[in-house]
Parts: structure tokens; C-alpha cells; sequence
């Protein structure tokens, strides 16, 4: 399987480490951040080829930030979580709804079945 | 209620002052033809006994006649009897003026039949009193200007009746609506606000629900992986954790369902053909379906429409395995019948089961109220739908009655032409509860 570069971001620490832990054990290199501004400012250091972001954050939302990447970063993947479905149609990225399975954040990231 | 306490006693004291001012007036012809007696003792106690006649004769035929045996057949009884009895007061008067003066205030008060007019009736006692009074000597003039004036009455005080009994009815019609009106934006508020308050719950138990299924995913992963195990952790990863998670599960799926409710399931709306949607669930629903029990499909339109497919799909699943719960342990049917009107399609799941009481009816729609016993339902089924429905901007209304079945009608808007057609917007919950 590809490695890939995957940028994690909620406001939850206990999202972030579970999404974190999934991705690392499966030989992804992953970086997270608790905040959307946090994540852009770390744009600079890190070019992700995954962002999946939380919607609801203090300061600037998930779908601000996935617009924000998709300038800066036409080809990376771009997955929005939330318990929200509203915000699916407004974005260009994936939508997956919470709680999520992880079987379904692998495929959507990794675009292919994680054949467990 | 409250503001309409004095209009009614107003009312009250209104009709209480015209029987008053009715029967001075009544008494003071009574004085006027006794007076134009006075001194003829035998035909006064002639018209005493005439009037006493007329008044217990009246309360007999009122009694025994209208109540028993219809309105209308006592108003002819009463208007032939009073006939009669005026004749004779007139015979006894001599047909003085004074006698005549009965006959307007009778005219005035001879009622309308059911639906009819009351003029023939009117016309035929004054035409045979006229007759009468003729005959046994009236004179002409007389018996023209009394019968002129009474039909006069007549047909002015019925005109005036008729309107105010037309305005009271109008009146009470505009009520009954508004007050259907008020009950139905009452309930829809509720549901809304119950709405709000799922969401608001669904998305705070969503987040930590993230990371505790996915801790304890992992967890019985890596016990599973782990060659020696010590018995006790062996006990967590052959049972313990596999309970842990089907609880967890359980927890998202209702969380799930809230949110469905509070119209916030995770679809992009499509065109999609309806009856394939429709169909689609009978073929779910067919596996719950028991040897003694029948389910039946008309399906008379394959319209399209704007939506989301899936949920339409889980929302006629849901009516469809309600129905077959409601059916008879001995056996039953359940008919999904589809139909265009217009510019919507109407969708009906009915059955023939135990149907419900009002009561049942009104927190129908509401999450977690259930009738079916504990354990066998969280009450989340028609909440979900009712939610489905609202995002598809359809209605859903329901007929029931104990013993009698229940048809639930789902009406949503049809897609009309191609281009350009009405897309619902997507329900725009996430502006109204991401704070």
C-alpha cells in the first residue's frame, strides 16, 4: 500500500488521536492540528496529499479551511467531517457523517477498500 | 376561549330581553281585545278559555309532535291549530278590528321548514283565515289590510332570521377553522423545536461517540492480534469488547435516527423515479411479512421527484413495517398504493389492523413516544419519517380509528417538466443549529 502524507484536523483532541493512531498504524505519515488557522499556518512545513477536517471549530470552519486548501493545494483529497449533512452540497470535498466507521474514512482517504 | 365568556352572556341577556318585550307585547293585545269585550262577560270568558286553548295546545304540539315526529310536521300542525283558534276568536270578537291583531304577531312567528321557506305555510293560514273570516262576516277591508301587514312581517322577520342564523354559521365555521389552523401550527412548532433539541443532542454525543468507537475498534484489533493473551484479557477480546461495541453501535443508530429527524441525514437531493424508491422498500418489507399476512402494491404513477432517495426508501420501509405490527395476530392486510394529483404525488401506506385512538395520534410524530411495548421500539420510527417528509417539503397526515385500520398519506411535490424544475433546497438545519 502508498504511503501518504495526511494533515488531521478537529478541535477534539480525542478525534485527533484516534484518527491519528488509525492512519499511523496503517504507515501513513500524519500530522494533526486543534485549529483550522493552526493547520494553514502549517501548509508552509507540511503539503499534504489527505486533509480531513472537522466542520464546527472555533475560529475558522472546516469548509473555509478545504476551500482555503483547494487553492493552495489543487490535488490533495479533501474530506469534511460532520454531524451536519447541510454542508455537504456547498463544498468541493468528500462528506462523511458522524460518528463515522473507520472502515469508511480509510476508503474515502486512501480511495481504495482497506480489505479488512 | 376565555375572551368569547362575555359575548355569550351578552347574547344571553339579549334574548332574554326579546322574550320580554315578546310577551308584554303579547299581554297588551290581550288587554286590547279583552277591553274591546269589556261588558260582553260571556265572550270574555270565552276568549279566556279560547287563549288557554291555544296556549296549552301550542306546549302539546311543541311536546308531542315537533320533538317526536319532526320540525316540520309540527310547524303545520301548530299553523292549521292556531287557524282555527283565531277564527273563532274572530267570531267571537265579531271581527272587530281588535281581533285582527293577533294575526301579524302569528304570522311573524311561524317558522321556516328544514331547508324550505316558510311564505306557503305563511300564506296558506292567512289565505284560510281570510277565507273564514269572510265567510262569517268579516269585512273585506279589514281582513285585506291585517293579511297585507302580516305578510309584510312575515317575510321581513324571516329575511332578518335567515341572515343572522347564515352570519352565526359562517361564524362558527371561520372558528372551527381557526382553531384547526392554531392546533396544527401548535404542533408543528413543538415538532420543530423537539427538532432542534434532537440535533442539538445528536451532534453532542456524535463527537465523543467518534473516538470511543473507534478507541475500542482498535482495542479489540490489537487484543486480537496479541498471541498470549492472559485469561483476563482474553475474556475482553472473546466477549467483552464485542458487547461493548454492539452497545455502541445501538448508541449511533439512535443518534443517527435523531438526526434523520431533525432533517440533517448526510444526502445530496437528486431526480429519482419514485416508484422504484417505493418498491424498492416493499421488497425489504416483504421479509418481515408473515404467512397470514398480505401486502399489496398499486403503484398508478412513476413520477419523479426531487430528493433524497434513500431516506424516501427508510421512510415507507418505516410506514410498511408499522402497518404489519398493527395487523391482527390472526392476520391482516397492507396496501401501498401510489397516485398523481396535480402537481404532487400521494403516497398511502393503510392496513387493516388495530388502528388507534386520538390521543395516540397527536404525539404520533413526536421522537420517542411509542405504543408498542418496551423493548420492541424507541419511538423513533414515525419521528424519522415525519423529519424525511419536512425535507422533501411534503405533508404527512394520518386516518385512524380503533379497530378500523390506519392509512398513513405521504403528499410530496411532483416534478414538473425538466429544466428549470423546483429543486428543494437542502434543509438548511446546519445554519439554524451550528451555533
Amino acid at each position: 500500500m502508498v504511503t501518504m502524507r495526511i494533515l488531521l484536523v478537529d478541535d477534539e483532541a480525542a478525534v485527533l488521536r484516534a484518527m491519528d493512531r488509525l492512519f499511523r498504524r496503517r504507515g501513513h505519515q500524519v500530522r494533526t492540528s486543534p485549529s483550522a488557522e493552526d493547520a494553514v499556518a502549517l501548509l508552509d512545513s507540511f503539503v499534504p496529499e489527505v486533509v480531513v477536517s472537522d466542520f464546527k471549530m472555533k475560529g475558522m470552519n472546516g469548509v473555509e479551511l478545504l476551500r482555503l486548501v483547494a487553492a493552495r493545494l489543487p490535488g490533495a483529497r479533501r474530506v469534511l467531517l460532520s454531524g451536519f449533512a447541510e454542508v455537504e452540497g456547498s463544498i468541493d470535498a468528500q462528506f462523511l457523517a458522524k460518528p463515522y466507521g473507520a472502515d469508511d474514512l480509510l476508503r474515502m482517504c486512501e480511495g481504495v477498500g482497506p480489505g479488512r | 376561549m376565555t375572551e368569547d365568556q362575555p359575548a355569550i352572556q351578552s347574547l344571553r341577556s339579549h334574548g332574554k330581553r326579546l322574550t320580554l318585550t315578546l310577551q308584554t307585547f303579547g299581554l297588551a293585545l290581550h288587554v286590547t281585545v279583552i277591553a274591546s269585550q269589556w261588558g260582553h262577560w260571556s265572550s270574555v270568558a270565552i276568549l279566556v278559555s279560547l287563549w288557554l286553548a291555544a296556549a296549552v295546545g301550542n306546549v302539546l304540539i311543541a311536546e308531542f309532535v315537533t320533538l317526536r315526529r319532526g320540525h316540520d310536521r309540527g310547524e303545520n300542525l301548530r299553523a292549521a291549530y292556531n287557524i282555527v283558534i283565531h277564527a273563532a276568536i274572530g267570531v267571537v270578537c265579531d271581527w272587530s278590528f281588535a281581533s285582527w291583531l293577533f294575526v301579524p304577531f302569528l304570522a311573524g312567528m311561524i317558522g321556516s321548514p328544514e331547508g324550505g321557506q316558510s311564505w306557503p305555510r305563511v300564506v296558506a293560514l292567512l289565505v284560510a283565515l281570510g277565507g273564514i273570516a269572510l265567510v262569517t262576516g268579516a269585512r273585506w277591508s279589514d281582513a285585506a289590510i291585517c293579511i297585507g301587514i302580516s305578510m309584510y312581517l312575515h317575510v321581513v322577520i324571516d329575511a332578518y332570521l335567515d341572515f343572522a342564523r347564515k352570519l352565526l354559521r359562517e361564524r362558527a365555521r371561520m372558528f372551527q377553522d381557526l382553531k384547526a389552523a392554531q392546533q396544527g401550527a401548535l404542533a408543528q412548532e413543538k415538532l420543530a423545536s423537539v427538532g432542534q433539541l434532537a440535533a442539538g443532542i445528536a451532534h453532542e454525543i456524535n463527537n465523543p461517540m467518534c473516538f470511543i468507537t473507534a478507541n475500542t475498534e482498535a482495542l479489540l484489533d490489537d487484543l486480537r492480534d496479541e498471541p498470549a493473551l492472559s485469561p483476563r484479557l482474553a475474556e475482553y477480546r472473546d466477549g467483552i469488547l464485542a458487547d461493548t461495541l454492539d452497545g455502541i453501535l445501538r448508541v449511533n443508530s439512535i443518534v443517527g435516527d435523531l438526526r434523520r429527524f431533525a432533517r440533517g441525514e448526510p444526502e445530496q437531493p437528486v431526480e429519482f423515479d419514485l416508484s422504484a424508491e417505493v418498491l424498492a422498500s416493499v421488497r425489504m418489507a416483504r421479509t418481515q411479512v408473515a404467512s397470514n399476512q398480505e401486502l399489496h402494491t398499486e403503484l398508478a404513477a412513476t413520477s419523479r421527484i426531487v430528493g433524497m432517495p434513500r431516506q424516501i426508501s427508510q421512510a415507507v420501509l418505516n410506514l410498511i413495517v408499522n402497518a404489519l405490527h398493527a395487523l391482527d395476530p390472526r392476520g391482516g392486510h397492507v396496501w401501498v398504493t401510489m397516485v398523481e394529483r396535480d402537481d404532487a404525488v400521494v403516497l398511502a401506506v393503510k392496513d387493516d389492523g388495530a388502528g388507534m385512538s386520538s390521543d395516540t395520534q397527536k404525539q404520533l410524530f413526536q421522537p420517542f413516544f411509542t405504543s408498542k411495548p418496551v423493548g420492541k421500539g424507541l419511538g423513533l420510527g414515525l419521528a424519522v419519517v415525519y423529519g424525511i417528509v419536512q425535507a422533501h417539503h411534503g405533508r404527512i397526515d394520518v386516518d385512524s380509528a380503533p379497530g378500523h385500520g390506519t392509512c398513513f398519506t405521504i403528499t410530496l411535490p411532483r416534478l414538473r417538466g425538466h429544466a428549470g424544475a423546483a429543486q428543494p433546497e437542502p434543509a438548511r438545519a446546519a445554519d439554524r443549529l451550528a451555533s
